[in-house]
């Protein structure tokens, strides 16, 4: 720790939501949960912020819980570390900044959509949730990331649960996130074990020394179970059957915490284990990442297709996630610098587009009731800022220039023209060309609703959504724009980061 | 005999592998909630079965420091007082600290046991007296098994008196397990909930009724026009 | 971020965007047109601050950087300058035109659209070309829209994707361009590299260039989605898409041989499609079409009078084609239908909409002292003194098929006559687009009658005289004999075919057979391309079709699936994943 009174630093993240979350409970329904709530989330924000530039001027920053670190004469630390470099630096802020925006923006979709007197249980379930987050993105230990994975995921399934005041298929959807998520947690909870195993450490840069030159059956064993575990928390096509009816039927503020955060962290997560802990001297490597191209054309071009046609605007976007989710996989596939920096930056400008939406989503929920597509017709008449809002993160999503979703596209497609695969570079980036196509279809078709559809005729009129919720949707989408110009943040960041990874993966660094 | 010996040796893994699969079985087959439940929990005490063999050693003690165990300060100063208090100069006293991370803070303090390659540290020092054999039996089951135990039967056979099992993972599975439980209360409640927003937990009915409140028809004469249709 | 707004600020067009988004938000029509019109003046006046430049030593402003790529946001040469000029004298016209009858969203995206492709014109970077490609398509694609039918939504749909498609291909080809040479600058460029095999980011690039142009076969979009729009919207879509195409080819692609053979193409085929359709803009989609394989095969021949004359022509062809778009425009307005089959006598009701057209219909066949014979004759010169027959033979094909099409059939049928019911109209145009086609009349006119004003703006000093007497001679020969054509060819029930023009002119013998035989080969392919395209639609249908069948609410690939459904895919999984792990070595 070279930074003279900021030792703590590292901790801060986590600690300060768990701390915050069981008081929250003690509130009186109403306000004052979600005053606390916010006040937490702009904390950690701005802690992360701290961090994120401490990392960025003084390299990678670990932490030692409870001062558990390497004794003398050994190699690894006995407790959990804390680990933070760049590329899990911006993802906490990026989960930290959402969580900050969304929370301020969940008070009114939430005091419409759930029960007056569940509102502290619910701030408590989303603070927890938040930790989770953080913790499993900061953790350097593998086991820890299986336990704050499930710290997120329960408190997650609870959350959307709460849901079910609207719709009752929120029960079963939660319920199904449920199952498939012990199991994809169990199966990490396995792989783990069978790292254990075979190298008998579980901090993660331990486990990367260890595991070095090391390949046999346990390994590989262990690194299949990990893989299909995480994929199936990141909903990797074909494993990603929760998550529509999930983020469809959750509370809008939900949807859009969880699709700005949730697979965001995974996608981390993989990349960790991938570059991190296997490395490129692990064979198998060569495979999963042959097996990610395919997975992840496929799943940009299967989910597109499911969200053209469907007519409900949040399980589109649900759907679309999924799409989203397949750039990413394809940024990680590439092995290169350009590639997971592409991917990099994708999850963090994809966590903006998604927020951004389905906060406009949520803000059409409020008003009118539903998100079906009948909904949305004449948007543009009766709530313009909401439905410009639309507009212009749609946009963002099909990855129109003054956006950031130009910037992924732009950077995945540069890095798939310096990348041999066995799919040929050219194909490739055509492929990503057609599935923005698809994007900009079901764009399009809600875009024409919104602004050229007109208002049913027996429509009550609808007041614009409350300030508040415009307001933190606007922060969303002019975050859309700023982002575009002010590609130090995300360009500048994802890349040295990716060089971290990839550096550590060839075996390079990354080592006490 | 060579089959017969890998299969019987790794009897604790057939189990697991058994149990496991039993349970992800039910999982896939049974269509009330409750059943799948079980079949979740049947799932996940696998995985513990799982992580407490690979920590077992035959003839292995449990693993519990006697005697006083002095506190290494090479290590930790930088980081405040948050864990040295004063005070605090028992192993005992430093597992009453779950505080902030109280899930993990258990392996912390074992997990010295088992450093690949490294040499046990002040830790082997304060084990308790083993007698004697039990250092043979355990180099002679570690010798076929796997690499930790391996590690831990040097460390054994080097300085320490005594053979104990692996600790953490023990302690590593207590977490799982209480998150097992977790699951299990959360799954049961949305059971529940799920009951009495539909009146039934068969998954097939639930089905139905969801599908019937999406597309306004209902789900099985409709699914079988569409299968023939494709067909 | 400062830099590279800063830059882009300084375009003339990023800044007509920015008022396109303030007009969106004034209330009543009238005062966003006089914003529209006062953005127009303004921004045009920053343009004219930035004078002109020689092609050869263009001047570069609003230098900045993203990610590492070098961006230039404007560059002023005498292409680019000619092309903004051009850009914004449509624009204004649109917004004169429009006076009343824009939609706030065809006033504002009108602007932004025009924006768009001033932005695109000045751009001096590949990547900056993009940003307002992209711009320009989106833009364009609500006033597609704003025509208000359920066909709009579907065209507009199509148009979407065809346009964001383009967008994908220019993109990936400056993607492969940047990878490969880490220069983003907008260079002539070939499609053949320097070894001599295929230049891939060029291609891509060309292709994406194509699409907006409306080659053949990538151009279906355009007469598909134009008679769509509103009568104000049509016009505005007519004016900039392609034109900022032909600059994009003009600047990439002088002489590219293949262009000359695409444009030669496109002038004849597209006559034969605009014959056939029946809606009188469709009509005017084809034609526009067609008049763009003039400008394409000016690029594709790439010598200075060449270009010049494609740039002339592309002038001309934004002024005449748009004052056709307006008169039928306004005939919509008052009409309400454009049905040719339900139009005629409308001179009647409409005199002065009547005479634009007729002053269109003249322009566009090439009649002295009109804008379109100075420009035509250019092109069409051109290709006879560089000796391609070819494309000579098709550019004076394609301008008797222009007789056809616009003489005959947009002002002869549809305003002469006797008078059908649907042209029973309250009275003529609205006064504003009234205003609009007289300027546009007037500057076919000027433009016709003193050409010199245009030539001083192209982009090289070349010394053409229109008015020989050997342009004006075959020029109105042609005219006549295609009058005379097709007049007898009504007259005898006939469909229009050239043998009673050996009697005309001796020139001809030597003519006809080829021309029969370039006919019949046309005709067949027309008919050929027809069956592909209805094949292709039908096609697409079937495939749409299956597409929802699996993927639609109800399909097998999204419908929520039970838990335990999902827990055997994810056991299969695992064991594929443990398989492929474990065979792997």
């Amino acid at each position: 720790m070279a930074i003279p009174g900021l030792e703590q630093l590292p901790v801060l993240p986590v600690v300060i939501p768990l701390v915050a979350a069981p008081l929250t409970l003690l509130m009186k329904p109403g306000r004052a949960p979600w005053a606390w709530a916010t006040l937490v989330s702009w904390v950690t924000f701005v802690v992360t912020l701290l961090l994120l530039e401490a990392v960025w001027v003084h390299g990678p920053v670990e932490y030692a819980m409870g001062g558990w670190g390497a004794p003398e004469g050994m190699s690894a630390p006995i407790g959990i570390t804390y680990y933070v470099d760049l590329a899990n630096a911006l993802v906490l802020t990026l989960v930290a900044g959402i969580a900050s925006v969304v929370f301020p923006y969940a008070y009114y979709s939430v005091e419409s959509e759930i029960d007056h007197r569940q509102t502290p249980a619910f701030y408590t379930a989303l603070l927890i949730c938040f930790t989770g987050l953080l913790g499993v993105t900061i953790t350097g230990d593998a086991f820890n990331v299986f336990v704050f994975l499930e710290i997120s995921s329960l408190s997650t399934y609870a959350l959307i649960a709460m849901g079910a005041r609207n719709d009752r298929r929120a029960l079963t959807a939660s319920f199904n996130y449920l199952v498939m998520g012990t199991i994809g947690a169990t199966f990490y909870v396995i792989g783990i074990g069978l790292l254990y195993q075979a190298t008998g450490t579980l901090n993660m840069l331990d486990l990367h020394q260890q595991l070095m030159g090391q390949s046999n059956r346990m390994v590989e064993a262990g690194f299949a179970f990990i893989i299909t575990g995480i994929g199936l928390k990141l909903a990797m096509v074909p494993l990603h059957l929760w998550l529509p009816n999930a983020y469809c039927y959750a509370p809008s503020a939900i949807s859009a915490f969880l699709a700005a955060t949730a697979t965001k962290v995974q996608v981390y997560i993989i990349l960790r284990f991938m570059f991190s802990v296997f490395g490129f001297e692990f064979a198998f490597l060569e495979v999963a990442l042959n097996a990610f191209i395919v997975l992840g054309i496929v799943g940009m071009f299967y989910a597109s297709f499911v969200a053209v046609f469907r007519d409900n605007v949040k399980q589109m976007l649900a759907y679309s996630s999924i799409a989203q989710i397949g750039y990413m996989l394809l940024g990680i596939s590439f092995g290169t610098v350009d590639g997971v920096a592409a991917s990099l930056i994708h999850v963090f400008n994809h966590a903006l587009i998604k927020a951004a939406l389905f906060m406009g989503v949520g803000c059409v929920v409020l008003r009118l009731g539903s998100s079906n597509f009948a909904a949305f017709n004449g948007l543009a008449k009766r709530m313009p800022w909401t439905a410009w809002g639309l507009i212009i993160s749609g946009l963002s999503l099909v990855g129109v220039p003054l956006t950031v979703g130009f910037i992924s596209k732009w950077k995945l497609m540069e890095a798939a023209f310096q990348t041999q695969t066995f799919i040929p570079p050219l194909l490739i980036v055509l492929l990503i060309g057609a599935s923005s196509l698809l994007a900009a279809i079901y764009i399009g078709r809600l875009a024409y609703a919104m602004l050229l559809q007109p208002v049913p005729e027996d429509a009550e009129p609808v007041k614009e959504a409350p300030h508040l919720m415009r307001i933190t949707m606007w922060i969303m989408v002019l975050a859309n724009i700023w982002f575009f110009f002010q590609t130090d943040v995300t360009v500048g960041v994802a890349t040295r980061a990716a060089q971290a990874l990839l550096d550590t993966g060839l075996g390079y660094g990354g080592a006490y | 005999m060579d089959i017969i010996e890998f299969i019987v040796g790794r009897y604790n893994y057939w189990i697991f592998i058994t149990l496991m699969m039993i349970g992800l079985y039910i999982v896939i087959s049974r269509g009330n909630l409750i059943k799948t439940i079980v079949g979740l929990n049947l799932f996940q005490t696998s995985v513990f079965i799982f992580y407490i063999s690979i920590g077992k050693i035959v003839g292995g003690t449990a693993p519990i420091l006697v005697g006083s165990y002095k506190a290494d300060d090479s290590y930790g100063e930088g980081y405040g007082d948050e864990s040295h208090g004063a005070g605090e100069q028992t192993s005992g006293a430093r597992e009453g600290l779950h505080d902030a991370d109280g899930l993990d803070i258990p392996s912390n303090s074992l997990s010295a046991e088992v450093p690949a390659g490294g040499a046990p540290s002040a830790v082997s020092g304060s084990l308790h007296q083993m007698p004697d054999t039990a250092r043979e039996t355990a180099a002679g089951m570690a010798s076929g098994v796997n690499a930790t135990y391996d590690s831990v039967a040097d460390a054994a056979a080097q300085g320490a008196e005594v053979i104990y099992t692996n600790p953490l993972p023990h302690v590593l599975i207590l977490t799982a397990i209480v998150v097992g439980v977790a699951t299990t209360a959360l799954g049961l409640a949305l059971a529940v909930r799920i009951r009495e927003a539909y009146g039934t937990i068969e998954e097939d009915e639930l089905e139905a009724e969801d599908h019937f409140a999406e597309f306004g028809v209902p789900l099985h004469p409709e699914q079988g026009q569409a299968r023939g249709g494709a067909a | 971020m400062s830099d590279l707004l800063a830059g882009l600020i300084q375009n003339p067009g990023m800044l007509l965007i920015v008022a396109g988004v303030i007009v969106a938000l004034l209330p009543g029509r009238q005062l966003r047109a006089i914003a529209a019109l006062a953005a127009i003046i303004g921004c045009y006046a920053l343009l004219a601050s930035y004078g002109t430049a020689p092609m050869d030593a263009p001047v570069l402003m609003g230098e900045s950087t993203l990610f590492g790529l070098d961006l230039v946001s404007i560059r002023i040469d005498r292409l680019s300058v000619v092309f903004a000029t051009l850009f914004f004298i449509a624009a204004g016209l649109n917004a004169i035109y429009g006076w009343l009858h824009a939609s706030r969203m065809e006033a504002s995206m009108g602007l932004i659209y025009a924006g768009a492709a001033i932005g695109g014109v000045l751009a001096g970077d590949l990547l900056t070309l993009f940003i307002f490609w992209e711009l320009a398509a989106l833009s364009s694609v609500f006033i597609v829209w704003g025509g208000g039918t359920h066909a709009a939504f579907k065209a507009g749909m199509r148009y979407l994707v065809i346009q964001v498609g383009s967008g994908m291909a220019l993109m990936a080809g400056v993607a492969l361009t940047v990878a490969a040479t880490g220069e983003t600058a907008f260079t002539a460029m070939s499609l053949t590299a320097e070894d001599g095999s295929l230049n891939i980011a060029a291609l891509l690039i060309f292709i994406g260039f194509g699409v907006k142009a409306g080659f053949p076969l990538l151009h279906f979009w355009l007469p598909d989605a134009y008679p769509r729009a509103s009568a104000v919207g049509a016009v505005m879509l007519s004016a900039f898409t392609t034109k900022m195409a032909i600059y994009a080819l003009a600047r990439g692609f002088p002489g590219e041989d293949i262009l000359m053979l695409i444009g030669a193409v496109m002038a004849v085929a597209f006559i034969f499609f605009g014959a056939a359709a029946s809606d009188l803009r469709r009509v005017l989609a084809y034609s526009l079409n067609s008049q763009l394989g003039f400008m394409v095969c000016g690029i594709g021949i790439g010598s200075e009078l060449a270009i010049n004359g494609a740039v002339a022509h592309a002038f001309a062809s934004v002024i005449y084609k748009g004052m056709l778009f307006m008169a039928m425009g306004a005939v919509l307005t008052r009409a309400g239908t454009l049905r040719a089959a339900h139009l005629s006598g409308l001179y009647r009701a409409m005199p002065l909409t009547a005479l634009v057209a007729f002053i269109g219909a003249l322009t566009i066949t090439g009649v002295p002292l009109f804008a379109g014979f100075v420009t035509k004759s250019m092109t069409i010169s051109a290709a006879g003194y560089y000796e391609h027959m070819l494309v000579w033979l098709a550019l004076i094909a394609a301008t008797v098929g222009a007789v056809n099409n616009i003489g005959v059939r947009i002002f002869h049928d549809t305003f002469m006559g006797a008078r059908s019911d649907a042209a029973k109209v309250s009275g003529d145009a609205p006064l504003p687009m009234l205003i609009a086609m007289a300027l546009a009349a007037a500057i076919c006119l000027v433009v016709g009658i003193q050409p010199t004003l245009l030539w001083s703006m192209l982009p090289f000093d070349y010394d053409y005289a229109a008015y020989t007497m050997d342009h004006l001679i075959t020029q109105m020969q042609l005219i006549l004999f295609a009058v005379l054509l097709f007049a007898l060819a009504r007259r005898f029930g006939l469909a229009a075919r050239p043998r009673d023009g050996v009697l005309l002119d001796v020139d001809w013998l030597y003519r006809v057979p080829g021309r029969i035989a370039l006919a019949g080969v046309v005709r067949g392919t027309a008919a050929a391309w027809h069956r592909l395209w209805w094949g292709i639609q039908a096609g697409v249908a079937r495939l749409v079709k299956g597409l929802y069948d699996t993927h639609g609410p109800e399909g097998a690939l999204a419908r929520s699936w039970p838990v335990g459904f999902m827990a055997l895919f994810t056991a299969v999984v695992l064991g594929l994943m443990l398989i492929v792990t474990f065979v792997a070595y």
